[in-house]
C-alpha cells in the first residue's frame, strides 16, 4: 500500500467492494434458480427448463452488468480515462454478438 | 438426460470449476472433453456449456479474489479493451483467417510459454520491475496481503502495451478457436507485465467472464444452450470456484506455477489435435 495514495486507495476500494457486492448477488441468485430448475427437470417437470435458463440468463448478465456498474462509478468517480476503457469494451463486445448473430 | 448423468456432469463440473478458479482458466479444457469423448454431445452444445462455465467460474471466483484484493480491477480494465477489440476483430475475421494456421501458431506459443514458464519455476514473486508511463499513468501497481507468505505483497506493473497487444491477439484467437482465452491472459500478466502469479491468475479470472457473456448471447440466440447440460455444468461450476479460491490463497505461488505447466501443455496438445482435424 505504500507506494499508492490515499485517494487510489479509497477509490479502488470502492469499486472493488460494489463488483463484489454485484458478483455475489449475481451468482447466489443464479446458483439458486439453476439448482431449482435442474431437480425440477430431474423430477420430470416442465418448469424445470424455463427456470433453468432463467438461472443461466442471470448468470451471464452479471459480468456485463459489472462492466457497466464499473462505467458508472468510474464516471462518479471522474474517473473519465477508465470510464471510457468500460465503454470500449462494452461496444467491441455488442459490435461482436452483432457480427455473430448474422452469421 | 437421466439423473445420473446429471449427476455425474455435475460432479466434474465442481472439479472443473476448483481447478479454473485456481489457475484463471474457464475449465473449458475438462468441460469440452468430457462433454463431448465421455457423453457424446455434439459439440456445439459442449462449447455453449463451456462458455457458461467461464462465466460461472469468472463470478463465481471474482466474489473471493476481489475480498482478498488479489484481483487488480485496474489492469483488468485496461486488458480487457485489448480482449473486446479482439474478439469483435475475430468474429469479423472469421473465414479470412486459416483456422488451422492458427491452431498451430497458438499450439506453439503455449509450448514456449511453458517453457519460460519452467525456466522462473522457482521465483515466488517477481524482483526488481520498472513501472512503465502507462503502468505509472494509470496507477496499475497493485498490493495485496499473501497468506503463505504472511505479509502485505505490494508489485509494479509494466510493459503494459505489450500487455494489451497480446490481448488484443488472444481475444481474436479465442473468438476463432474457442479455447486458450484464460492462459493467454495469466501469461500476459505473469510473463510478460511481470506482476505475481497469483495476482495474474486472479485478475484473469475476473476478465474471462466478459467476453464469454458476450458470446453465450450468441450461442442463446441459436439455441445452442441446452439447460439440461448448461444448468449441471453452472451449478457445479459455480460451486467448485468457492472451493478453488479458498485453496489457492493458501497456496505458493510456485505450486501454482507448477501446476500451470502441465495445463498449457494441455491446451497445446488440445490446439494441436483440432488444427490436425481440420
Amino acid at each position: 500500500m505504500q507506494m499508492t495514495s490515499e485517494g487510489r486507495e479509497s477509490r479502488g476500494h470502492s469499486v472493488e467492494i460494489i463488483l463484489a457486492k454485484l458478483l455475489r448477488t449475481g451468482s447466489l441468485v443464479a446458483a439458486g434458480l439453476t439448482a431449482a430448475g435442474i431437480v425440477l427437470m430431474v423430477l420430470g417437470l416442465a418448469a424445470g427448463a424455463t427456470v433453468t435458463v432463467a438461472g443461466l440468463v442471470v448468470l451471464v448478465s452479471t459480468p456485463i452488468l459489472r462492466v457497466s456498474v464499473a462505467m458508472v462509478v468510474f464516471l462518479k468517480e471522474r474517473d473519465y480515462l477508465f470510464a471510457f476503457f468500460c465503454l470500449v469494451v462494452i461496444a467491441s463486445l455488442g459490435a461482436g454478438m452483432v457480427i455473430g448473430k448474422t452469421e | 438426460m437421466g439423473a445420473t448423468t446429471t449427476l455425474i456432469v455435475l460432479v466434474l463440473s465442481v472439479l472443473a470449476g476448483i481447478l479454473g478458479s485456481m489457475m484463471g482458466l474457464g475449465g473449458g479444457i475438462i468441460i469440452v472433453p468430457v462433454l463431448t469423448l465421455l457423453f457424446g454431445f455434439d459439440f456445439r452444445t459442449a462449447v455453449a456449456a463451456s462458455t457458461v462455465s467461464i462465466i460461472a467460474t469468472s463470478t463465481g471466483a471474482a466474489v473471493a479474489y476481489l475480498q482478498d484484493r488479489l484481483t487488480n480491477t485496474r489492469v483488468a480494465m485496461w486488458l480487457e479493451m485489448g480482449t473486446a477489440t479482439g474478439a469483435m476483430a475475430g468474429a469479423l475475421l472469421a473465414g479470412l483467417l486459416d483456422a488451422r494456421f492458427l491452431f498451430f501458431l497458438f499450439a506453439a506459443l503455449l509450448s514456449y510459454s511453458a517453457y519460460s514458464m519452467y525456466r522462473v519455476r522457482k521465483s515466488e514473486l517477481p524482483e526488481g520491475v520498472q513501472p512503465d508511463a502507462v503502468s505509472r499513468r494509470l496507477q496499475l501497481a497493485g498490493a495485496y496481503y499473501d497468506q503463505v507468505l504472511d505479509r502485505t505483497v505490494t508489485y509494479n506493473v509494466t510493459r503494459s502495451w505489450a500487455g494489451l497487444f497480446l490481448m488484443f491477439f488472444s481475444g481474436a484467437a479465442a473468438g476463432l478457436l474457442g479455447i486458450g482465452a484464460g492462459a493467454f491472459k495469466v501469461l500476459a500478466m505473469d510473463q510478460v507485465m511481470k506482476m505475481p502469479i497469483k495476482a495474474s491468475t486472479a485478475t484473469s479470472n475476473f476478465m474471462i467472464g466478459v467476453t464469454a457473456a458476450a458470446s453465450s448471447v450468441v450461442y442463446f440466440v441459436r439455441g445452442d444452450v441446452r439447460p439440461a447440460v448448461a444448468g449441471p455444468v453452472a451449478l457445479g461450476v459455480l460451486g467448485g470456484a468457492l472451493i478453488g479460491t479458498r485453496i489457492m490463497v493458501r497456496l505458493k505461488g510456485t505450486t501454482i506455477r507448477k501446476l500451470f505447466i502441465p495445463v498449457l501443455l494441455i491446451i497445446a496438445v488440445q490446439m494441436l489435435w483440432k488444427g490436425w482435424g481440420l
